[in-house]
């Protein structure tokens, strides 16, 4: 289905970001958003997500929560720290004929990170340890260099690509393939000379799995980040066994106060060898709003055009509700979720969630 | 523009970018009426109706998960007799014998998985899909 409303959001997700800036996906974007500060500010991987730097732990110690509860650091000693996420996750999908609830582990990542030389050069690991048999989800050695704020990655990482949103479940996250269930194993290099953040990453493209041709995928974001919001681009081709995938797009955020605003757009293009191409359009809007400090709320939009060759077959997806970070170390979020299908779809994916997420 | 301006951007951007087809002419997966086929222990019926309309959500072109495509054309040799990433000691469809095919463990999520249960982010499949591969499987996993 050809969306002749696609110019005209691309065009205001960056018109009306006076600023952008950049950077890098993060575990929570808007929180990166709403600070100014670059995704490397508070997370080991450079490009977001996963274990916290001793600044993003700190921060998450002192400003995120309601109530300040003393501290503790994450460092074993000078050169050994640890990290982990927990969640725990309750869901009821209330329209459903026949109502279902469940408890679910969505998460449960331990992380270390050891840094072998200061400032030149760690090693990363964060390993999936339930809710089943345990899986690296990355691993990786990184060197650093001060020159341009240098960096160069080996091993399995996420790759560094659009709004790194800690749901998956987004078009924008699950459609692309840029998620946390699809690290890689390859190279990344990248450089962070303020305002830009640059990242280009040269990997198996297998997602994971052992490499299986000769092709191989270049996956490259570049960002501008300033003080009140940020924009910018990303990019990824794929030579596959059979088949050729492209993905571009671009993302942006903005803060004014308590107003955070993030949104991306990606068009996604699968070209095999033999047949007619595919492509799919995703986008996602994000509008946050703080309360008090420790309390969020948030509204989403996502869009999908599965086929643009197919007419009347887009989805959309709302969520609303309430974050809390009511002491350090848990966070607590509500959600619903609106998935609206065609009218003959049988799956019925709304559904009421509550999630309790430890994390040091 | 102040932060009541900033909101009602928002707000207007929210409503008027789209809403969810009508799906005229689509069966309930979004594929044309023409293509449907009946789902069966065959081929043909789970690639039209779970492998493409599901699986390949994620599982599809160059980027699929593990290397795991399920495009119709593919999804036969990317299952059988090819070893699994995540259990190595597994193939991901042994042919004839579906208790022993880790693409079973996965959709039914059976204790040993590594991650979650497949479709992931998604329902489960139903009983009459699994009974579908479980079936196409135990036949030998033909290209029918």
């Amino acid at each position: 289905m050809k969306q002749p409303w696609i110019l005209p959001v691309v065009v205001a997700l960056f018109l009306f970001v006076p600023s952008v800036s950049a950077a890098s996906p993060d575990r929570e974007p808007y929180l990166s958003v709403r600070t100014g500060l670059r995704c490397s500010q508070c997370h080991t991987n450079r490009t977001g997500g996963g274990g916290r730097t001793a600044f993003g732990s700190v921060f998450a110690q002192t400003r995120l929560p309601i109530g300040r509860r003393g501290f503790r650091g994450r460092s074993l000693n000078d050169w050994l720290a640890i990290g982990g996420n927990l969640r725990l996750l309750a869901s009821g999908t209330p329209r459903q004929s026949t109502p279902r609830t469940a408890l679910a582990i969505p998460e449960a990542n331990v992380q270390i990170e050891a840094r072998l030389v200061p400032d030149v050069l760690s090693v990363y690991v964060d390993e999936i340890v339930g809710p089943n048999s345990a899986s690296t989800r990355e691993a990786f050695a990184m060197l650093e260099a001060r020159t341009l704020d240098a960096y160069l990655k080996v091993g399995k990482f996420l790759l560094p690509y659009g709004l790194r949103l800690v749901d998956d479940t987004e078009f924008i996250r699950g459609r692309t393939g840029f998620n946390y269930a699809t690290p890689d194993q390859g190279v990344e290099f990248g450089i962070e000379p303020a305002p830009l953040s640059l990242f280009v990453a040269v990997t198996n493209g297998t997602q994971g799995a052992d490499e299986n041709n000769n092709g191989k995928q270049v996956t490259g974001s570049a960002a501008l980040i300033f003080r009140p919001g940020r924009i910018g681009v990303s990019a990824s081709r794929n030579e596959g066994p059979g088949s050729r995938r492209d993905v571009y797009g671009g993302f942006a955020g903005f803060n004014l106060g308590r107003f955070t605003v993030l949104g991306e757009v990606d068009v996604i293009r699968d070209t095999p060898e033999t047949g007619t191409a595919t492509e799919q359009l995703a986008a996602y809007l994000e509008g946050n709003f703080l309360l008090v400090r420790g309390v969020n709320t948030k509204v989403t939009y996502g869009f999908l055009d599965p086929d643009s060759d197919i007419g009347e077959n887009a989805r959309t997806r709302a969520r609303f509700g309430l974050e809390l970070f009511p002491m350090p170390f848990l966070q607590v979020s509500t959600f619903y979720t609106l998935d609206q299908n065609i009218p003959q779809a049988t799956d019925d994916l709304d559904r009421l969630s509550i999630e309790f997420h430890a994390f040091f | 523009m102040g932060a009541r301006g900033v909101a009602a951007v928002a707000v207007l951007l929210v409503v008027g970018v789209g809403c969810p087809g009508e799906g005229t002419g689509l069966d309930p997966f979004g594929k044309p009426l023409t293509d449907a086929v009946p789902l069966g222990p065959t081929l043909s019926g789970i690639q039209a109706n779970i492998f493409t309309p599901i699986c390949t959500q994620c599982h599809t072109g160059s980027a699929a998960p593990l290397g795991l495509a399920l495009d119709a054309g593919v999804a036969r040799q990317n299952l059988l007799g090819v070893g699994s990433e995540e259990i190595s000691e597994l193939l991901r469809v042994n042919p004839g014998k579906p208790d022993s095919s880790y693409i079973v463990w996965k959709i039914e999520g059976r204790d040993g998985i590594v991650g979650l249960r497949m479709p992931r982010n998604l329902p489960p499949l139903q009983a009459d899909q699994i009974t579908a591969i479980r079936e196409w499987i135990a036949n030998g996993a033909e290209a029918n």
